[in-house]
């Protein structure tokens, strides 16, 4: 509890800074996890038939399709349609209005609340249609209407007479007289008056012979809504209801009206589902008795009838097995037969917990209006299964096809695909259906992040008349979308069949219309204007431009456009290495030309002033991205990122114990992070010791942060017991004032070998060097990286330091796995350390970063960074270092040899070559096999080239010119991006700076920790709703396609402002999404 | 992450003990409260053996045996707290009795309210002289299996603060050179890191443990400042506080409190990951502990750690955990938190990497308020147990597929801890408010199931 006074200052700081007094909020719900809908208002009762003027009108219950018909939009000044036999007669026999109501159900509390709402067209609500209403207006407060205990789903009977509730706590149906509920609790001194109180009947279910079946219900639904418009209510409910019980594997078709259950589904032991009759027994769940029996546990139910085909079925989810069934129904809605939609389940552990059937659909259209009868694509019925391993399972059950379709197919396969019908469903195991994207879960539909589906279900949303939405907008939603529900109160939108987007990538402008957009059952995506390019309205033609970067991705619209890097790479250098004149040389991001109408100039191929191409190219699949992620590309940088606000591949800086003994000296990490890091032989372990500068924060208890004094190494002191860091100091000299950098030998998920580390010359040529003479030029070369002057100004001493080109069996070999020669630091007995560059120590002649210490001088907790070997890594703020190693069955880590050829993060200065015969945007050759990624070739690189005059290091005039040189380069692909990293290797200059005529070789200048960072803008962003949910349990369909969200979570407010609530409803219109109304 | 305090905050733990440490240390809060009031005497505020004041922490014995309460002693009408030991077999007959033939023993009745349970007084199921004294404001118990039968309690006490470490030879617990119903000295209550005065003090408000058996650790958490404690306890040796982190979890932006909360452990390869959550941020961090090969201390070593970002994120209203428990497979963290309610079930299988996934799977909304959890499989799956101290419930949590509430059970007032005996098919509640025990019957198939059978303990009026 907070303390009395922090909560006085808290409460005068709020008082201070508003003056506008707040009115406690009524609330109204408690909990809430089901809605069922009705309609209810005047009626004539005609039974029927014609009408006539002596017809009795009632206030009463009725078909929701009366509401609809009142609800149907009519053009200004005309009265409201009404249903057949509802018309007016005369002033005295005019039924006068009806109105929606949604029962909503409270689990906790066991009741139904009830939430009231006008006839009106869609396109007509505005927030605050919706109102809660007063069950009890003789209670104090807000009150539901008490059903039963723990009750689990709410459906309305079909005739629109009753709610129907299943009730898991007590094991039984209940029955609301909705005339009774509306008339108490709209009319109560009526209802008082006549002794008609809300009539809640409780009633067990009973197997055919009568016998109670006492088993706890997971979900209901009721059979499609019919009945008669002028019909009376019966004294029982109507119609089927079906009601799934887990434990007895069994969804039992429900006659409401006797509580009898008259057919359904079974599961036997093995799974096999068969029709039942209602000869059936389960245990008693509510009594405790009665084994459970092996076998599916069904848990989630929906029944579609499909107004074009008549076709009715019934989809059943089990919470364990990947196994949906569908139960083709009759007309009387009792199944006929039933068929298995089998999802793909290779870990066999898979699970469904929320299915939802589609309506059939004509696939593809792109015109604004949808197009079922006339679709390109052929028809398709998909049933959606929400499933344990976090995605949304999709099916095709058109004509009982009942296929799996493969949302995760890399749309680099899909590019030049114009088939509307294939892209529509890539079946899951079809030798025909290209690979996926890298990373997919599996076939499912996958949300953002860490997002946990609940519910889905699906809507069709049709073009309406003075539809103002812009075309294109995310908004404008025409056609089939799906809603999805997640646990961290997003909510997702998707597209079923956008019938107001291209079905396939356009030929001419292939960023307007990326395959994730075009294709059935993706995430729909939330930014507009996709196909932006760079251009401006010049006498009204848009012209090319190349000065821009694209709208500001941080501006108060807010994103648009395709993806784009934000600004140009930057780059961060170790300072006194290279001179800032000679940046020039580093490897650096591809620039192409731009050809503009204001100027031509390079960009990067990552600009949005690129050409479209070169875009559409790099940025290959759109859901690849993230919404907005920094890249950066560190040589030998950290392969692990997170930090206090993000946790994606593990600490930058980790901490473990090490051993040395007789089996060399062992990082060990018990809970055994290697190999999900990415470590690899020969990569660098940096120990990090301590932090002189803070004190012993770094150490434990006990233990001091000690530094050498002969240390030349700043800030890297070693944790030490307090009482021994003196008396070893001598002792572990070496290892206390080498750099601690370490090689990789043997990496296993729990322990790492560390190997000595020898000092390698940085301008060691990628391709083995040749002499120790070679050596020593390129040491003296790297001595005068660090120069401004142009080379025949620079007097920059040669290199004090002796090295030797030798093969070090401790470093990594060539990219064929041959032994590579390495300018190596050497040093003499005499001269000792000395011999050495600062943080390398002496031993047997070689000059060492790290050395093997006694175990007393590492006893301490280790913090140490794991870095790349002789490779950028590329690591995205969210993606993260994304590697493609696993352990082994020893517990070895190993790549996996089924990982795609683009989950890799290292990108190195030197690969093997490229396959000029491989398709360009997958790397697949014809065989089959793909070309290597990272890979080396040649590619055009435009520059602003230094402009000297002949003979001299002076500038003329231009000082630069543009120009496009053939440029060696290595070619990057992952998930999201291709990109191409230009000299990666510098021949040295001859004469001036930048003029390439060092012939030096392959030299690779990049020092250390040498980082190219750039933000990608515009990558994949969900389109949500805009509304925040607590913990949405419940997405479903209301009358006029309206969306439902039942939000069962606590939001705990921190605002005296804003309630606390338990509790919320969400009504949100289909055909404008931005309209809520909010129930609490 | 920052290892240990910043300087400031070293100076902090590093300042002479709590008033209330020192008053309680050496009896000398008997000597303070004469001063005050000269009313009683030290018989008069011993605390009885056989009764529950204030009944907190709970744990079972590995062998389902013995039931081990920790008794608050929270309106401090004793001079200290204590730890009574249940004896399961009576309360599995007694129950089994009224279950099965409705029988009830002479000072047991049959509950009013709720007709299903029987009510029984405390003492006939506590084995005499069996007990120990501890300090006040117990919050929790853990057991580390010692082997033969030994066992020892790690209990942390909020009122001194202070850890206790009882050891239990199968008969009687023992904390004291002294015989009797003794106090537990000062070497088998913990309040200096290596026992060294001068080094640092326990932080306070210590709340949850974990105790790694196989190990010989235990690990506190603490609810105002995020502060961490390692207990060393060799299964042949003293227990000693070995370590102590702070500094791992960001600071509530309201109440400026740091607090860390739930802990539970993991096996990988025999050795335990530690998670550790908090109340103040969404996040979870995990440890190991090391070693040292020259028989130093143990320390902590910070390993990666992850945000529980599934649940009520967008609506920027998740966090505050409580609770923590591991499925016994170790594939499923099951976890309490406040914002929103919810359980939280975590997928903490092992990837093809060889590490734990880490991610959330399923949710289910709970009361609010939840404290504390179990999991047990008592024959159909794994439940989760979690109390509900505002309601005077227990949830009960089928955590399959997407999760679901399977049963909302009233157990009495103050319902804090609760803890299983899967051999016995029961669960054990501790009702703070009301002095009682409140055992479940959890069997399947069984026709009290997910029932209280059995109060032990005369409820005490409000």
């Amino acid at each position: 509890m907070m303390p009395w006074r922090s909560t006085l200052g808290l409460l005068l700081v709020v008082a201070c800074s508003d003056t506008t007094p707040s009115a406690p909020t009524q609330l109204n719900l408690d909990r809430p996890i089901d809605i069922a809908f009705a309609c209810y208002g005047g009626l004539r009762l005609t039974d029927g038939n014609a009408a006539t003027v002596d017809q009795q009108i009632v206030q009463s219950a009725q078909p929701i399709e009366a509401c609809d018909i009142r609800s149907q939009p009519h053009p200004d000044n005309t009265p409201a349609p009404l249903p057949p036999g509802q018309e007016t007669l005369s002033a005295a026999s005019n039924t006068g209005t009806a109105a929606y109501y949604g029962f909503i159900l409270q689990s906790a509390p066991g009741t139904v609340a009830l939430a009231q709402w006008d006839t009106k067209p869609t396109n007509l609500f505005a927030g605050g249609d919706v109102v809660v209403l007063d069950a009890d207006p003789l209670t104090p407060g807000k009150n539901g209407i008490t059903v039963g205990e723990d009750p689990v789903a709410i459906a309305t009977d079909t005739v629109g007479c009753y709610e129907l509730t299943a009730n898991a706590g007590s094991c039984d149906m209940s029955a609301l007289d909705i005339n009774s509920a509306i008339n108490y609790a709209t009319d109560i001194s009526g209802a008082l008056a006549n002794q008609e109180p809300v009539r809640v009947d409780r009633f067990a279910v009973t197997n055919m012979s009568g016998q109670p079946v006492r088993a706890k219900a997971a979900a209901m639904v009721a059979e499609p809504a019919a009945g008669t418009i002028g019909k009376a209510c019966s004294a029982t409910p109507t119609g089927l209801v079906y009601v799934a019980y887990p434990n007895c594997h069994l969804v039992a078709g429900i006659d409401t009206a006797t509580g009898k259950i008259v057919t359904g589904v079974q599961y036997d032991a093995l799974g096999v589902a068969s029709i039942v009759t209602g000869d059936v027994s389960c245990p008693d769940e509510c009594g405790g008795g009665g084994a459970i029996g092996m076998g599916p546990r069904p848990v989630t139910l929906d029944l579609e009838h499909d107004p074009r085909s008549d076709r009715r079925a019934l989809a059943i989810g089990s919470q364990n097995s990947n196994i949906v069934t569908i139960a083709e129904l009759g007309l009387d809605n009792r199944p006929l037969s039933l068929s298995n939609v089998v999802l793909q389940d290779p870990a066999g552990n898979l699970g469904v917990t929320d299915v939802a059937i589609s309506p059939n659909i004509g696939m593809g259209g792109s015109a604004g209006f949808i197009n079922d009868d006339s679709a390109l694509g052929g028809e398709a019925q998909f049933v959606y299964a929400i499933t344990t391993d976090n995605t949304i399972r999709v099916a095709d059950i058109f004509n009982v096809l009942n296929k799996e379709c493969d949302t995760q197919v890399d749309p680099r396969y899909l590019h030049d695909v114009k088939n509307v019908k294939t892209l529509s469903c890539m079946f899951v195991g079809d030798p025909a259906t290209p690979p996926r994207r890298p990373g997919a879960k599996g076939p499912g539909i996958e949300l953002v992040g860490h997002a946990v589906p609940t519910s889905i279900d699906i809507f069709k949303v049709d073009h309406f008349d003075a539809d103002t939405r812009i075309p294109g907008t995310p908004a404008r939603l025409i056609g089939y979308f799906g809603v999805i529900a997640a646990a961290n109160g997003a909510t997702y939108t998707l597209n079923v069949d956008n019938d107001d987007f291209a079905d396939f990538v356009d030929t001419a402008n292939p960023v307007s219309s990326p395959i994730p957009l075009d294709i059935a059952n993706q995430l729909r995506d939330g930014l507009p204007t996709r196909g932006a390019l760079a251009e401006e309205l010049v006498d009204g033609t848009e012209i090319a431009i190349c000065d821009t970067d694209g709208p500001d991705p941080d501006g108060a619209a807010g994103n648009s456009a395709g993806p784009r890097s934000v600004g140009n790479p930057t780059r961060t250098l170790p300072t006194g290495v290279i001179a800032p004149e000679k940046v020039g040389a580093l490897p650096s991001i591809r620039q192409v030309k731009c050809l503009g109408h204001d100027e031509n100039r390079a960009v990067s191929e990552l600009s949005f002033a690129a050409p479209i191409d070169v875009r559409d190219s790099v940025f290959p699949d759109l859901r690849g991205l993230r919404n907005d992620e920094s890249w950066t590309m560190t040589w030998e940088g950290s392969v692990s990122t997170d930090s206090s606000s993000s946790a994606v591949d593990g600490p930058a800086v980790r901490e473990s114990q090490l051993f040395v003994d007789a089996a060399g000296m062992r990082l060990v990490d018990q809970s055994h992070p290697y190999c999900d890091a990415g470590v690899e032989p020969f990569d660098i372990v940096q120990l990090r010791g301590c932090d002189p500068s803070l004190g012993d924060v770094d150490c434990p208890l006990g233990y001091t942060c000690f530094v050498h004094p002969n240390s030349q190494v700043t800030g890297l002191g070693a944790c030490m017991l307090t009482g021994e860091a003196d008396r070893l100091a001598n002792a572990c000299k070496s290892f206390l004032t080498s750099l601690r950098r370490y090689t990789v030998g043997q990496t296993a998920s729990g322990t790492l070998t560390l190997l000595p580390r020898k000092h390698v010359l940085r301008t060691s040529p990628v391709d083995g060097c040749t002499s120790d003479d070679q050596c020593q030029t390129l040491a003296n070369y790297a001595l005068k990286n660090a120069s401004s002057l142009n080379p025949v100004d620079d007097m920059t001493a040669a290199d004090s330091h002796h090295y030797s080109c030798a093969v070090d069996d401790l470093r990594a070999p060539d990219i064929d796995g041959l032994p590579l020669k390495r300018c190596i630091q050497t040093c003499t007995p005499e001269n000792g350390d000395a011999d050495c560059d600062p943080g390398s120590v002496c031993s047997n002649g070689t000059c060492m970063e790290g050395v093997i210490p006694p175990q007393a001088c590492v006893n301490a907790p280790q913090r140490y960074e794991l870095r790349v070997h002789d490779a950028f890594s590329m690591v995205g703020s969210k993606t993260g270092f994304t590697h493609p190693i696993i352990q082994d069955t020893n517990g070895g880590c190993v790549k996996d040899p089924t990982a795609s050829p683009l989950q890799v993060g290292r990108l190195p200065l030197h690969a093997k070559p490229c396959d000029p015969t491989a398709d360009p945007r997958t790397g697949k050759r014809m065989d089959g096999t793909f070309e290597p990624n990272p890979c080396e070739l040649t590619v055009d690189e435009t520059e602003n080239q230094p402009n000297y005059l002949a003979g001299t290091c002076t500038f003329g005039s231009p000082a630069t010119n543009l120009v496009t040189r053939p440029a060696d380069a290595i070619k990057f692909k992952n998930r999201g991006l291709t990109l191409t990293l230009v000299d990666p290797t510098y021949p040295g200059d001859a004469s001036c700076i930048g003029d390439r005529q060092g012939g030096l070789g392959n030299v690779p200048i990049v020092p250390p920790l040498f980082q190219t960072s750039v933000r990608i803008t515009a990558g994949f962003q969900p389109f949500l709703i805009g509304i925040q949910p607590a913990y949405p349990v419940k997405v479903t369909r209301g009358p006029g396609e309206s969306i439902w969200v039942i939000d069962e979570g606590d939001f705990l407010s921190t605002s005296i402002s804003t309630p606390s609530t338990r509790g919320k409803v969400y009504r949100v219109e289909s055909q404008s999404v931005g309209t809520i109304n909010l129930l609490e | 992450m920052i290892r240990r305090s910043s300087p400031h905050q070293a100076t902090l733990l590093g300042v002479p003990r709590s008033k209330a440490a020192v008053l309680f240390s050496s009896g000398r809060f008997v000597f303070a409260a004469g001063l005050v009031a000269c009313t009683a005497s030290a018989e008069q505020v011993r605390p009885p053996e056989d009764q529950f004041f204030f009944p907190t922490g709970a744990a079972v014995a590995p062998d389902d045996t013995r039931l081990f309460v920790a008794n608050a002693n929270s309106e401090l009408r004793y001079d200290s707290g204590a730890i009574t030991v249940v004896d399961l077999a009576i309360v599995d007959q007694i129950s089994l009795d009224w279950t099965v033939a409705k029988t009830v023993p002479d000072g047991c009745t049959q509950d009013p309210d709720h007709i299903e349970t029987l009510t029984c007084d405390e003492a006939r199921f506590i084995i005499p002289h069996t007990g120990a004294r501890i300090g006040n404001f117990a919050t929790d118990i853990a057991i580390q299996d010692r082997g033969a039968g030994n066992l020892r309690l790690i209990v942390p006490t909020r009122g001194d603060p202070s850890v206790a470490w009882v050891d239990f030879d199968g008969s009687k617990l023992s904390c004291s050179t002294s015989e009797g119903f003794a106090l537990c000295d000062e070497t088998h209550r913990l309040a200096y890191v290596h026992n060294n005065p001068d080094l640092a003090v326990l932080p306070d408000e210590p709340f949850n443990v974990f105790a790694d058996s196989a190990n010989g650790y235990a690990v506190v958490t603490h609810l105002t400042t995020g502060a961490v404690t390692l207990i060393n306890s060799p299964s042949d040796g003293n227990a000693t506080i070995a370590d102590v982190t702070t500094g791992i979890f960001a600071a509530d932006s309201l109440t400026g409190l740091r607090g860390s909360t739930g802990v539970a452990g993991r096996q990988i390869n025999g050795s335990d990951l530690i998670y550790v959550g908090s109340r103040s941020e969404n996040r979870i961090q995990t440890f190991t502990i090391g070693r040292p090969v020259n028989d130093a201390d143990p320390y902590f070593i910070p390993s990666n750690f992850f945000f529980l970002d599934s649940v009520g994120a967008n609506a920027g209203s998740s966090g505050d955990t409580r609770g923590m428990a591991f499925s016994s497979s170790g594939d499923r963290l099951y976890l309490v938190n406040r914002k929103p309610p919810s359980l939280q079930v975590l997928d903490t299988s092992l990837k093809t990497t060889g590490y734990p996934a880490n991610v959330g799977i399923a949710a289910t909304d709970i009361c609010r308020q939840a404290s504390t959890l179990s999991v047990m499989d008592s024959g159909d799956g794994d439940r989760v147990y979690i109390t509900c101290f505002q309601d005077g419930q227990v949830y009960i949590v089928d955590p399959r597929g997407q999760s679901s509430v399977e049963d909302i059970l009233t157990v009495g007032r103050g319902p804090y801890a609760v803890v299983s005996a899967p051999t016995r098919k029961k669960v054990y509640v501790t009702n703070v408010l009301e002095d009682t025990i409140a055992v479940i019957d959890v069997a399947p198939g069984s026709p009290t199931r997910n029932r209280v059978v059995l109060r032990i303990g005369e409820v005490k009026p409000p």
